[in-house]
């Protein structure tokens, strides 16, 4: 499944999709996902589909974080338990909203 | 065709004259190169000798038929894609599946029209110049491939290197380590520090192979460096991350714990980023603390934002650590989920003996695993019950010659909250006096007076509370927690030495003024006293204690 990647009607917020398997295969599309846009965006990463991550997608968050410049502007989402254990354990909560 | 580009050539086998002059014609008029054969021994000497980019070929010949001839062409070929149609007048079936059988890649009945023939030789050329096409980029991959290999090879053997020379072979340490490639992204280094303590640690750094290895050289650097000079687990930390931070790229990053443990103090100090959580088990096999991370994993940070507090906890005397990366937690297991960090703590529910423990839970991986692991894993298991004698050898020569030299540090406030004075002392021993091989001494002996002065004397620490292994982690919250709140004080530290017979003499002088506390009396108190008399000629304590002097001599005979 490839990666989605919507922006709001205002253009103020880009949301991404990352698939079920959110790896190193995903590393093109999510920074082609990002970097097009201004950093001074805000950025929605929804994770409602995605039941795997590993640490070069941890790798890929702090890219965006870096190109957001603060990562007050990105949140993610829906993030399943597992997922979210992920996160958690790593202390991402420090760096991103987790929601 | 285009006529830019050289002709192409034809060979022709064909023994019935007429006929061969039609095709030749023919070829001609298209544009081709012609080279004609009467028999097929002949076609194999003008393959040889005109290496013609396509071949005709009659099956009924003299001397050699078309069958034969084309099995030795296909073969002096070899990689090389020449396509060769049969042209002949048989109509018997399996004879033309004969023409296939041999290496011919298409068959044409005579009578044939021009037009068909030239299609023919059209989609053979087609086909040719596609197999050359794959077989240049065959080569390039393969050859990239060799040049990935090789390159592989080199930073496996500068990583192997330092994993080798990295650990301290210190008994009741035990690791495995299985990659995902041919080397891994996953680090175990240990170091003892001249004090006895030993340090370790454990990194997992984001992706796998090269990319992942290329930052464990500067983290083996600093862990043992930085070690030697007998730096804190907090230094170390603080000092990788503002390293890794700079170098690596901004989606990579180092999961790491550093950890000490001090087996006579009964303590464990340690700063996890990142890495799950690491166990205290008792003699029982029981976990008895689990230590998750308290940190951000090394390189996401700015020096600024970066958390160096480390956490403190007392041993008991058979307790053993547990450590791991999340290779291990994440280890599918033939059921289709994974190992998980339920199942690596039920591992510790089994009835197995403790020294049985660290194999049991590989073994579960193993047996439950497919076998080979979607991500590196480490497990690693450290007995506390480590011989940390200090050694007391003052005989040893320095690497250079005795001089007298001297000189003073003090430092105020804010700086004592941050700054450790120990190991820059120490570096200007070791450069001015070479005195390496008395570090060991050298180390407890400034540390224990640093220790006094700051926590003793400006802090107000009991040092029983220290010294009972169970309320150390209580002092180093009340110490943190002091020393954030401490507003004035300072340390003043004073080295002199000169030369003494062959060796020399260093009086260390430390003394603190200053802190909340009035301190009437500030005993130099627990093991600090009689250890600094074991290790020095003579100690003074001098004012209300807030002074120390303590002499050393070395490489005299006494």
């Amino acid at each position: 499944m490839p990666m989605r990647c919507d922006i709001s009607e205002n253009g103020a917020t880009i949301r991404i999709l990352p698939p079920d398997r959110f790896d190193f295969s995903c590393h093109l599309e999510f920074r082609d996902a990002f970097s097009k846009h201004d950093g001074k965006l805000k950025y929605i990463v929804d994770l409602r589909g995605t039941n795997y991550i590993d640490s070069s997608a941890l790798g890929m968050l702090l890219l965006l974080r870096q190109h957001a410049g603060d990562g007050r502007r990105v949140s993610i989402i829906n993030a399943k338990p597992d997922v979210l254990n992920i996160l958690e354990v790593v202390n991402f909560g420090d760096l991103f909203i987790l929601e | 065709m285009n006529s830019q580009s050289p002709a192409l050539k034809v060979l022709v086998a064909e023994d019935h004259a007429p006929s061969s002059t039609i095709m030749c014609r023919m070829l001609e008029h298209y544009g081709y190169d012609v080279v004609v054969a009467r028999d097929g021994e002949q076609a194999i000497e003008k393959y040889r000798s005109e290496k013609p980019q396509l071949v005709l070929m009659d099956v009924l010949m003299p001397r050699m038929n078309g069958y034969e001839a084309v099995r030795q062409i296909k073969e002096i070929a070899g990689d090389d894609f020449v396509p060769v149609i049969f042209v002949t007048a048989i109509h018997d079936e399996d004879a033309l599946a004969k023409c296939v059988e041999v290496g011919g890649d298409a068959f044409l009945t005579k009578p044939y029209s021009h037009t068909v023939l030239k299609s023919k030789i059209d989609a053979m050329l087609r086909i040719r110049s596609l197999h050359d096409r794959v077989v240049v980029q065959n080569r390039a991959i393969s050859h990239f491939q060799d040049q990935l290999l090789n390159e592989q090879r080199v930073a496996e053997k500068v990583f192997h290197t330092i994993v080798r020379s990295g650990r301290s072979g210190e008994q009741g340490v035990r690791c495995v380590n299985s990659a995902k490639s041919i080397f891994n992204g996953d680090l175990f280094l240990t170091a003892k520090r001249a004090t006895g303590e030993l340090h370790f640690l454990i990194a997992d750094f984001t992706g796998h192979g090269l990319s992942a290895a290329i930052g464990a050289l500067p983290v083996s650097d600093i862990f043992q460096s930085m070690t030697s000079n007998g730096c804190s687990v907090a230094d170390i930390a603080e000092v990788m991350n503002a390293k890794l931070k700079r170098i690596l790229p901004g989606d990579m990053f180092c999961a790491a714990c550093i950890g000490s443990v001090d087996a006579i103090e009964r303590r464990l100090t340690l700063w996890n980023g990142g890495l799950p959580p690491v166990f205290i088990v008792d003699g029982n096999n029981r976990i008895r603390e689990r230590l998750p991370p308290a940190h951000l994993a090394l390189g996401i940070l700015d020096e600024q934002k970066f958390d160096r507090s480390v956490q403190v906890f007392a041993l008991e005397p058979r307790d053993r650590i547990f450590a791991c990366t999340d290779g291990l937690i994440d280890a599918p297991i033939a059921t289709g989920g994974r190992f998980t960090q339920d199942g690596y703590e039920a591992c510790f529910e089994a009835p197995v003996p403790s020294n049985m423990q660290f194999d049991w839970i590989i073994d579960s991986v193993r047996e439950i695993g497919e076998g080979n692991q979607n991500d590196d894993l480490t497990l690693i298991e450290i007995d506390t019950n480590l011989d940390e004698s200090v050694s007391v050898a003052k005989t040893a020569a320095a690497s250079r010659v005795p001089s007298t030299w001297e000189t003073s540090l003090r430092i105020d406030m804010p700086a004592l909250q941050t700054f450790d004075p120990v190991p820059h002392f120490l570096r200007l021993l070791s450069e001015i006096q070479g005195l390496d091989s008395h570090k060991a001494n050298l180390v407890t002996i400034l540390t224990e007076m640093y220790v006094h002065a700051l926590d003793g004397v400006l802090l107000g620490m009991n040092p029983e509370l220290r010294a009972d292994h169970a309320g150390a982690p209580r002092y180093f919250e009340e110490r943190t927690a002091k020393l954030r709140a401490l507003e004035r004080g300072s340390i003043y530290f004073s080295l002199r030495h000169r030369v003494e017979g062959c060796g020399g003499e260093l009086i260390i002088q430390v003394a603190s003024s200053g802190g909340e506390k009035n301190f009437n009396q500030v005993p130099l108190s627990g093991r600090r006293l009689p250890l600094l008399r074991t290790l020095c000629d003579c100690v003074y304590v001098m004012g209300s204690g807030n002074c120390v002097e303590a002499t050393y001599r070395w490489g005299v005979s006494h």
